[in-house]
């Protein structure tokens, strides 16, 4: 079984070809970040117009590289959600276009999925267990039972992580994106220079916010008048806000695997995904707070962390298999939670 | 020669299929928003009332733009979509040049066609032509107002697509009635896509630019 799958929800355009055996036969990702650092942030129209001109050439790119046809290719996938609407809609037209045209089935992925999914494609973990998914679009906890089977067990209420990550290496002076740029500034920093909150830890639940996190280093930084910090001084507030972060990430994950193994008593591993979990820090900290749960950390590698369309194929592979394909009427979500039944997080908009 | 053409770019959406230049099959509606859930599922819908599938055709007319950016990109990325799949070639045409074909020859005799089409801002898109559709300048994103003081006198005016145009040229001295044609019509994208070469790049026809405003601009996105 192969399966096409396109990745348009947000700053990456990506087309993979996975098959059932866990093989990513072609996995192209073409980053925006270029593109988009001159604004600090993702420009949406800017975002869809880069995504039209890129996919096609790229799905024939990814053909070629896996050596196969579409005539080969059992289903066509396309994450329809969440995301923003103006990449969505090319990414899904044009899979559901391919779809008609072939005569192949589409399958319409939800985004979070395809990340909740892809420790299954590498390392090829077996469910059920308990996902850490922190990027810069959500922070949540949540149990994968099985393909569509999703447990919320907490969620930001306001930011998500990669924000605070953004918005505080922004009042660093530091480029976009900030997650990178305030793991190597952190590298030469006093992390206990400045004391700086733990939204939430030591409260009951899995909730995360980040929002205080964020004023607090803000006020911290104004603190230090028109100039702002110098280069030593942003470095302690970088370690500062990385380390407030991996205490609220510990606590949270901590909770939540009690909670886990309350449910399922057989649940032993903690998947971290999404971009976050490239920061070697947090990911060091999860691992020893996991082993102190008796969880192994799982970390699919880091292509795999960030935004790319082998997690989408493969999700769409998993749903396929079961019996699931979609109509060429389904709509493109900006908001599309994994657990329904969770109440929305009103601080935390699309997020949540 | 089969051909599907469809135009997704304004607050319509129109779909047809021509073989050899007859219109077999087609479908209209008007279609504020929702065009990436309807275009597809109709698209199919027109071909199985043509009794023909993707492969079988012969080529794809599509329309660029300009007018709105979400529906322009869905109707490009169908046809790309369709060109990825198949090979087919796909051809472009603008919507402008497709609502000034639209005005039936005896309408033009004599007169200028003036092609407007929403922008869902300020600014339409207009394009001038004369009565035998040579286009007589490029298309722009301009204030009625500006538009209608900024145009020579000379030969009447008649108005294809948006006539929302229509007052401020009367108001200006110029002589201008109404077109029937509101929207593109695929019919015609697709006579206009038989009669092109197939080589020409599928480019979206934006106009205006992306716009970055606000927060995005001042370097303060979310």
């Amino acid at each position: 079984m192969i399966v096409l799958g396109i990745e348009t929800s947000c700053d990456e355009t990506a087309v993979a070809i996975v098959d059932e055996a866990r093989t990513r036969r072609a996995d192209l990702v073409l980053s925006q970040t270029a593109l988009h650092r001159p604004f600090g942030g993702i420009v949406p129209e800017l975002a869809a117009r880069a995504h039209l001109d890129h996919l096609e050439p790229m799905v024939g790119e990814a053909l070629q590289q896996a050596g196969v046809t579409l005539a080969a290719v059992d289903a066509i996938a396309a994450t329809v959600g969440p995301g923003l609407i103006g990449g969505l809609l090319v990414g899904a037209t044009t899979a559901k276009a391919m779809a008609l045209a072939s005569g192949k089935p589409f399958v319409a992925v939800n985004h979070l999925e395809g990340h909740a999914l892809s420790a299954r494609l590498d390392p090829g973990l077996d469910f059920p267990y308990l996902l850490l998914l922190v990027s810069g679009g959500h922070c949540q906890l949540l149990i994968v039972e099985g393909v569509g089977r999703y447990v919320r067990l907490g969620t930001t209420i306001d930011d998500a992580i990669g924000e605070a990550f953004d918005k505080t290496a922004k009042l660093l002076g530091l480029p976009y994106p900030g997650g990178p740029a305030i793991e190597s500034l952190a590298l030469h920093g006093d992390a206990r220079r400045f004391r700086l909150p733990r939204p939430l830890a030591g409260r009951p639940g899995c909730d995360f916010s980040f929002a205080g996190l964020k004023t607090a280093v803000r006020i911290l930084v104004e603190g230090f008048g028109p100039a702002g910090p110098g280069t030593g001084d942003a470095a302690d507030i970088a370690a500062g806000f990385q380390a407030a972060c991996a205490d609220v990430l510990a606590d949270r994950a901590a909770h939540a695997m009690a909670l886990a193994r309350a449910r399922l008593p057989g649940i032993a591993a903690l998947v971290v995904a999404g971009g976050v979990a490239a920061n070697r820090a947090l990911r060091t900290r999860l691992e020893a707070v996991a082993s102190a749960e008796g969880f192994a950390l799982v970390a699919p590698p880091p292509r795999l962390c960030t935004d790319n369309a082998a997690m989408i194929a493969w999700a769409g592979l998993e749903r396929f298999r079961l019996g699931h394909t979609d109509g060429l009427d389904i709509a493109a979500r900006p908001r599309w939670p994994l657990d329904p039944a969770a109440p929305p997080a009103p601080g935390a908009g699309v997020k949540a | 020669m089969r051909i599907l053409a469809f135009d997704c770019a304004t607050a319509h959406l129109s779909i047809a299929v021509a073989i050899d230049g007859n219109v077999v099959a087609r479908h209209d509606e008007p279609a504020a928003r929702g065009h990436g859930e309807r275009l597809l599922p109709l698209i199919r819908a027109t071909l199985d009332a043509a009794g023909l599938d993707v492969p079988a055709l012969d080529r794809i007319g599509v329309t660029v733009g300009p007018g709105h950016f979400t529906g322009l990109r869905v109707g490009l990325a169908a046809a790309r979509g369709f060109r990825a799949a198949t090979g087919l070639p796909v051809i472009g045409v603008t919507t402008l040049e497709t609502l000034a074909h639209q005005v039936p020859a005896a309408q033009r005799a004599g007169r200028r066609v003036l092609a407007c089409v929403d922008s869902k801002r300020a600014e339409p898109y207009f394009q001038l032509f004369d009565d035998e559709l040579r286009p007589l300048g490029s298309a722009a994103a301009m204030l009625p107002v500006a538009f209608a003081l900024d145009l020579p006198h000379g030969a009447p005016l008649i108005v294809a697509g948006d006539h929302g145009v229509l007052p401020a040229l009367r108001l200006h001295g110029h002589q201008a009635e109404a077109a029937a044609a509101t929207h593109p019509d695929a019919a015609f994208v697709a006579a206009l896509a038989a009669g092109r070469d197939a080589g020409e790049a599928l480019t979206p026809f934006y106009l205006h630019p992306a716009l970055v405003t606000g927060a995005a601009a001042a370097g303060n996105a979310p």
